[in-house]
């Protein structure tokens, strides 16, 4: 135990002893070696069993010394994990103690025994030996060999899962040797409650049990187990996500281990090393731990270090990625776990039978130890607390490794018990709330509620629990360290063969994740319907089965579009094709779907009717993917409203219509024009356009034209001419007129023409072309010509005439004026007096020479009114002195054919007006002269009159012969009467009506006639009212 | 009791008769054919009353009948125009004191003369 002490012995086996003293020394030295060094121990272990036997033994062996020796093998290779070997040693151990009646001894062997049963999974016998060594031992107050005895016996309970049970026995070791101040073993202890602690999930009561424990070790330098010790303290670290010093536990551990050669807590130590690491995402340095820690638990045969080792390994290589790794590591993990799970379920079964047969004997001889009834109270009530859960393992031992390894939470509750309190949990639903088995067993399940919870659901829950129901409802949950979590849990009743209620059993599911994707796709949906609600567009995603089946996947929101909501486009799929389609227009959407259904992405456009009525045109685009999984065709498409686009297409092709149609008129209308049209280029001047009526006019055919210029036909001269008129039309930006330009022809000459030049922009407003028009002016001006001379001609003549005539008039006067003279001067008596024979002579002369004289003034006048040569003598008169002169000529004439000639002048005429006086005298005075002439019986009347605000009127109306219709045209011309029918009387100059015409034409008025033959005529004169000149008002 | 001067151009013989008979009576007559003696006469006589045809050799009436108004001495004369130019007659309504167009009767000449001749012309 110390050096001291080894160093002693060391001492006695150098000096000369007995052979027996030899032995006693020699086991004592290999028992004091036994931890610090096995392979001497053994050494020395089997030379006193040589010693014990051989020699003066050999007859009869040193019992002491060969049963020493064989415990003393017996505890070492138990030491080295040769269980078997360990076993035969301590049975022969035994048997030799027991014949020797060494109580003490043999109560030690039994200890071993026990726990080497223990090393090798041996629960059973383990439990047997350990029971009846702490019988032993309390009858003989061996106080270490209770305590080890009851360490053990933790030990078997930790190792069947009995985790309370176990600490329990742990601390009554760590008592009774603490009464004995063994330190070793309180180190011992302390490591196995730590242990213990940290199966039933207290890793704070651990860390203080590990480090306690860790001290001790120190304290005493107890290397062999400072390794486990430290690994220990490591795990538990690690579970209270101390991860720096957990490293530096599991650091020390192996090194300690691989010092101390103790390959069971240098797999510890790399197993947890490797976990940390995992957790760290140091995933390769893991893997090569965790692959030393696999070699090492295979090679000592550890089926719970290496399922742990899996349940790592599968982690560490899913995070990885190598989902096929991870599979069979996961595998691996499961089936051994199971593999253990089965062990213990059996061992626990047999070990309770043990523990209850023990309690009872102990019962007997010890009833009055308190803590025997505690255990024994403690047995009893886990055997009913997990009797249901022992014979479901029994029934059914996977389904429990299920359920302890299923990532949904299982709790269990007791219905029967008051507050339906929870009798089981999974780690699961540790791993899940946080909350460790023994905070929660015998609890309601409330204590997961929380301040947002959502009470109907609760309700619903306990609804479901009140009539025994099944009941699936997500609410929000609170971990223990408060966090809420959204738990999906299904709970089930389960009734009993005779259909008793026995339990309720929980399945929960942190669907946190999932409830804040929901959340956040329910966002984007929301985004979406609102992106969806601002376009007018409709978006459809479809999936074309292999059986034909069409299946809508997704579609926006279909109102805008057709005026229909989505809900009853998505629930009758023949509603779209048959009836929103226009019929015309199916055929075409029905081949876009068979596009779609070879796999081909197809564009359509198509009409459809809306609720409204309105039909629209509209294109649907399909784009088509194959599903790579199902090789279903999956189509996304898109409808757009494109009636305005369609109606700008037709209005275009309307006007394109229009227009090819006002391009067809125009070029008719070029082409038939009567004229010459040509179009040049206004750049080149080249021939564009050439016109039917140019081509018969210039004898060139359009086709020998076009693309030519005017240099290609016409000679130099001439061409320099039309380009550089056609460059001025150009330049200037508007058209010229070119009144004449002649033109040499192919077939007709030289031929004159006028032509017109315009230039014609392009939509810039830039000269496009130069377009000409020309008409041949060839004839017209010959005409033209000939006609000019013959009005010079005629205005000659006329010249003539008139001169003739002032020339006759001129030369008739003074002949005249003599007649008239001498017979006047006859007529008065100047030559001598005269018969009145001769007397009525000179009245016929003179009667005459007046005739001659009116016939003379009146040619005279003709002659210069027609030659232009009267002006008119604008003065103010007064109309009432210049109509009685009139009158008064006039009452003459017509008294002595017995007519009457009344005048009337109108009382709205101004007594003064402005005109020629003696003009309209002349006029007055033939108007009148002429009624009389033509009037046998009635009268003339004479009437002035203002017919407006203009004019002035003279009627002279008579009751005469009239003046039939055919002569009312003629009988204003000069020289022109009605008829030969005239008598002397009415014989006249035929000049009269001529002249008054004239003079009223040159007085700005107009004369008309009606009138009847046998009734009479009426002559009106409408003259304008001339303003009065201010010099003589 | 002295009678006005009449002085009558014309060359027509016949015509310048007639009128020199028809005023006779009441006027002293002087007859002349041509516009150069005319004129010359002119600066010495004045007449009363001047019967002028346009037609004449030498100098025409236009240009004696412009004499006539630019000599002061025949401010009082009347100018008859006595013409068969229908035209000039026209022409020569403002400047004479009266025209006549051929052919003219001697009883209405006489009365216009009379009618024209100035009142304070009658002297001794």
């Amino acid at each position: 135990m110390t050096p001291d002490k080894i160093t002693l012995l060391e001492n006695q086996l150098a000096a000369p002893l007995t052979l027996q003293a030899k032995i006693d020394t020699i086991n004592a030295l290999a028992w004091e070696l036994r931890y610090d060094d096995v392979a001497r121990a053994i050494q020395l272990s089997q030379a006193a069993r040589e010693l014990a036997t051989q020699g003066e033994f050999q007859a009869q062996p040193y019992q002491k010394g060969l049963a020493e020796s064989l415990r003393n093998l017996g505890h070492c290779y138990e030491r080295l994990a040769n269980y078997d070997l360990a076993l035969s040693f301590l049975h022969e151990a035994l048997t030799l103690f027991r014949a020797m009646a060494n109580p003490s001894e043999e109560g030690t062997i039994l200890y071993l025994l026990g726990g080497t049963y223990w090393s090798l999974g041996d629960y059973f016998n383990a439990l047997d030996y350990e029971f009846k060594a702490l019988k032993l031992c309390q009858a003989i107050d061996d106080r270490l060999g209770i305590g080890k005895a009851l360490n053990i016996i933790g030990l078997v309970y930790q190792s069947v899962g009995d985790f309370a049970a176990a600490l329990n026995y742990f601390l009554q070791s760590l008592q009774t040797y603490e009464e004995i101040g063994l330190k070793r073993g309180q180190g011992d202890a302390l490591s196995n409650c730590c242990e213990v602690c940290f199966d039933l999930g207290e890793y704070d009561q651990a860390l203080t049990y590990g480090l306690k424990s860790l001290q001790i070790h120190e304290e005493i330098n107890y290397q062999s187990d400072l390794g486990l010790v430290l690994v220990g303290v490591g795990r538990v670290s690690l579970a209270l996500q101390q991860h720096a010093q957990a490293l530096d536990y599991l650091r020390r551990a192996l090194e300690i281990s691989r010092e101390t050669g103790n390959r069971y807590s240098e797999l510890r130590a790399l197993l947890y090393l490797g976990d940390i690491y995992g957790r760290q995402h140091e995933n390769d340095l893991a893997l090569s731990l965790l692959h030393q820690a696999v070699g090492i638990a295979q090679e000592l045969g550890v089926q719970q270090e290496l399922y742990e080792c899996y349940q790592v390994l599968a982690r560490v290589y899913k995070q990885l990625g190598d989902f096929e790794k991870a599979l069979t590591a996961h595998e691996q993990f499961y089936t051994l776990k199971q593999k253990v799970l089965e062990e213990i379920a059996s061992h626990k079964f047999k070990i309770l039978e043990i523990a209850s047969e023990m309690e009872a004997a102990k019962r007997e001889a010890e009833a009055q130890r308190l803590k025997n009834i505690e255990l024994e109270q403690a047995i009893a009530k886990r055997q009913r607390a997990e009797e249901a859960l022992l014979t479901s393992l029994h029934q059914n031992t996977q389904l429990v490794a299920a359920i302890n390894n299923l990532s949904s939470g299982v709790v269990v509750t007791d219905p029967n018990q008051p507050h339906n309190p929870l009798v089981f949990v999974n780690p699961a639903f540790t791993d899940m709330t946080g909350y460790r088995p023994d905070e929660v067993i015998g609890k309601n399940c409330r204590f997961l509620q929380g301040p947002e919870t959502d009470p109907l659901a609760v309700a619903e829950i306990r609804q479901a629990l009140a009539h025994k129901k099944v009941c699936k409802v997500t609410l929000l949950n609170y971990r223990k360290d408060g966090t809420p979590f959204w738990n999906e849990l299904t709970v089930s009743p389960v009734f009993d063969a005779q259909g008793q209620l026995i339990n309720f059993v929980g399945l929960q599911n942190d669907v946190t994740q999932r409830k804040q994707m929901e959340e956040t796709l329910k966002k984007s949906e929301d985004w979406l319907r609102r992106i969806f609600s601002t376009i007018s567009d409709h978006i459809y995603v479809t999936e074309l089965t292999h059986t034909g089946q069409s299946v809508n996947r997704f579609i926006s929101p279909t109102e805008a579009l057709t005026g229909y909501p989505q809900e009853k486009i998505l629930a009758d799929w023949d509603f779209w094709p048959s009836t929103l389609i226009h019929p015309d227009d199916r055929a075409r959407a029905a081949a876009q779907f068979q596009c779609f259904v070879r796999g081909e992405s197809s564009e359509v456009e198509y009409r459809l009717t809306r609720a409204d009525g309105r039909l629209i045109w509209v294109r649907d685009s399909g784009r088509v993917e194959r599903d790579p999984l199902s090789q279903n065709v999956i189509v996304y498409g898109v409808v757009s409203d494109i009636t305005a686009r369609k109606q700008a297409e037709e209005a275009l092709a309307k006007r394109s219509a229009e227009l090819e149609e006002a391009l067809n008129m125009l070029n008719g209308v070029i082409e038939n024009l009567p004229a010459m049209l040509f179009m040049k280029d206004a750049e080149s001047l080249h021939f564009t356009h050439f016109n039917k009526a140019a081509e018969e006019l210039v004898g060139l055919e359009r086709a020998e034209v076009i693309g030519k210029s005017d240099y290609d036909f016409f000679p130099q001269e001439q061409a320099d001419f039309f380009v550089a008129k056609d460059r001025e039309v150009l330049a200037k930006g508007n058209l010229v007129d070119i009144a004449e330009e002649s033109i040499q022809t192919v077939h007709q000459g030289v031929r004159l023409l006028y032509t017109r030049k315009a230039p014609i922009l392009d939509a810039h407003r830039k000269p496009k072309y130069l377009l000409g028009v020309s008409v041949d002016i060839t004839e017209r001006k010959q005409a033209e010509e000939a006609l000019a001379q013959a009005r010079d001609q005629a205005l000659e003549a006329s010249r003539l005439k008139s001169q003739l005539l002032a020339k006759v008039s001129h030369e008739l006067r003074t002949p005249l004026g003599a007649i008239l003279g001498y017979t006047e001067l006859l007529q008065y008596g100047v030559f001598g007096p005269l018969s009145d024979e001769q007397q009525k002579a000179t009245v016929e002369i003179i009667d005459s020479t007046q005739y001659l004289t009116h016939m003379v003034n009146e040619l005279l006048d003709q002659a210069q009114l027609e030659t232009g040569k009267v002006s008119l003598n604008i003065r103010s008169f007064i109309l009432a002195d210049m109509v009685n002169q009139v009158e008064t000529k006039m009452n003459v004439l017509a008294q002595s054919k017995g007519l009457t000639l009344t005048t009337d002048i109108a009382a709205e005429l101004p007594s003064t007006l402005a005109g020629d006086q003696k003009r309209l005298q002349q006029i007055l005075l033939n108007l009148i002269s002429n009624a009389i002439k033509f009037t046998q019986t009635g009268g003339v009347q004479v009437r002035l009159y203002q017919p407006d605000l203009a004019y002035w009127a003279i009627q002279v109306a008579d009751t005469g012969i009239g003046i039939p219709p055919e002569a009312q045209a003629y009988i204003f011309e000069p020289f022109q009467q009605v008829d030969g029918s005239i008598t002397r009387e009415q014989t006249g100059t035929g000049l009269g009506l001529s002249i008054v015409k004239h003079l009223v034409s040159l007085m700005g008025g107009q004369i008309t006639l009606e009138s009847k033959v046998g009734q009479g005529s009426i002559f009106t004169i409408l003259l304008p009212l001339n303003p009065i000149p201010e010099k003589t008002a | 009791m002295t009678k006005l001067l009449a002085l009558i151009v014309e060359d027509d013989k016949r015509l310048a008769e007639i009128f020199s008979l028809a005023l006779q009576k009441e006027f002293e007559i002087k007859v002349i054919s041509d516009g150069n003696t005319a004129l010359a006469l002119l600066a010495e006589l004045i007449p009363a009353v001047v019967v002028l045809d346009l037609h004449l050799p030498h100098i025409s009436g236009e240009k004696i009948l412009q004499k006539i108004r630019s000599y002061e001495h025949l401010a009082k004369t009347r100018v008859i125009v006595a013409t068969a130019d229908a035209q000039k007659a026209d022409q020569l309504r403002e400047t004479a004191d009266l025209v006549l167009l051929k052919p003219i009767s001697p009883n209405q000449l006489r009365e216009l003369a009379m009618r024209l001749r100035p009142p304070d012309t009658v002297i001794d």
